[in-house]
């Protein structure tokens, strides 16, 4: 097959593939809200980042943050909770469009990854919410060249890159370990449908 | 255990995959490093007159395909008056470029090969995120009850997917040039 009419097909079925899947997590997303937030919300409780209490709630389609402080009074922000979790159609629309995969192959996977997937979603939200804890709190820490701080730093970057790149690298780095992991291991030829993937 | 590591590095960074997969990272957390210091400085050389080019053409090409009445502003793209639409980033495109141009640069392929993948697919990708723009103003505008699943899902993951299909289509020709 020619590298363009495999490329051609292999866009068409992934572009299919995500404007399915965005639909079904159009449906779905607000029920996995209520998997998603809850857990972050005892996580935070757990923690209590900066001895501070915070309520999470999922309004759909926000998921909204609201805490209180002496010093800066009561304080909301919001998210698009599409925002946080469309990595997962990503994710599902490459595993749909590679060919030459066995149904039960493909639902392999989607059921080992759905516990990395869920953990990442729990971690995003938990740091985007200590995110706008520092923006309040430690605004000072803004001005990098006279008073860095370390942590505001790190975080800082953390929500920036996942936004600009992590959300959607790592379902694709998922994707490719567990090619990787497929390709390697010793599967039975009946659970692949015609060769193994290279 | 500890006096077996560095021959166990040796052994990993061996394998292809595992450069490459460290490589894509250090240049894709590079790039988004320096665009970030770049904004948080505000040095006012990438970030900001990057945004209000893509602003401006995304608004030129609103004109042309839209039936509305555009303004441009800066980094505004107004609708008839009464709907606003403001490029930040996310929307400028820039995480596309930087995936594309680690995705490419990562890739063990020779200098000459990696120049042309990025001459070859970075414009595509900054046109077709001119067309997400046109796209979510044009949402922004006729079907605001949608804006929401468009721009905060959808438009976010479309261009994702053709960076994908790009990069599999180049080192599926560069894989057979090799």
């Amino acid at each position: 097959m020619q590298i363009s009419d495999f490329n051609s097909r292999f866009l068409v079925r992934l572009l299919g593939a995500f404007l399915l899947w965005s639909l079904v997590g159009w449906l779905v997303f607000p029920s996995y809200a209520r998997l998603v937030v809850p857990t972050t919300a005892r996580v935070l409780a757990w923690i209590q980042p900066h001895d501070i209490a915070v309520e999470l709630v999922h309004e759909s389609p926000w998921v909204s943050w609201r805490f209180a402080t002496e010093e800066h009074g009561k304080q909301f922000n919001r998210r698009s909770f599409g925002l946080l979790v469309y990595n997962t159609v990503l994710y599902l629309s490459l595993l749909t469009a590679v060919p030459r995969l066995a149904l039960r192959t493909r639902l392999h996977m989607a059921a080992t990854a759905a516990p990395a997937v869920f953990l990442f979603h729990v971690v995003d939200l938990s740091m985007t919410v200590e995110s706008y804890l520092l923006t309040v709190l430690q605004r000072d820490h803004y001005d990098f060249l006279h008073n860095f701080g370390l942590w505001f730093s790190v975080v800082k970057f953390y929500n920036f890159f996942s936004i600009m790149a992590l959300k959607q690298i790592v379902f694709v780095g998922l994707f490719g370990l567990q090619w990787w992991w497929l390709a390697r291991a010793d599967i039975p030829a009946s659970a692949k449908n015609e060769k193994e993937p290279s | 255990m500890l006096t077996r590591l560095p021959a166990r590095i040796s052994i990993l960074w061996g394998d292809t995959r595992v450069r490459m997969a460290v490589s894509f990272l250090l240049i894709l957390g590079g790039l988004n490093f320096l665009y970030y210091l770049e904004k948080k400085l505000a040095l006012g050389i990438w970030d900001q007159p990057y945004t209000y080019f893509v602003a401006w053409l995304s608004g030129y090409l609103c004109r042309i395909i839209l039936p509305y009445s555009i303004s441009i502003s800066g980094d505004i793209i107004g609708v008839d008056g009464r709907t606003s639409v403001i490029i930040q980033s996310g929307c400028n495109g820039l995480e596309a470029l930087f995936l594309m141009a680690a995705g490419i640069l990562s890739f063990p392929a020779s200098w000459h090969q990696r120049l042309g993948g990025l001459v070859r697919y970075l414009p595509l990708i900054f046109i077709l995120n001119l067309f997400r723009v046109v796209l979510l103003v044009y949402i922004a505008h006729s079907h605001s009850a949608y804006l929401n699943v468009f721009h905060f899902q959808i438009a976010q993951g479309i261009l994702i997917v053709f960076v994908l299909s790009f990069w599999i289509h180049y080192i599926r020709r560069a894989d057979q040039r090799l």
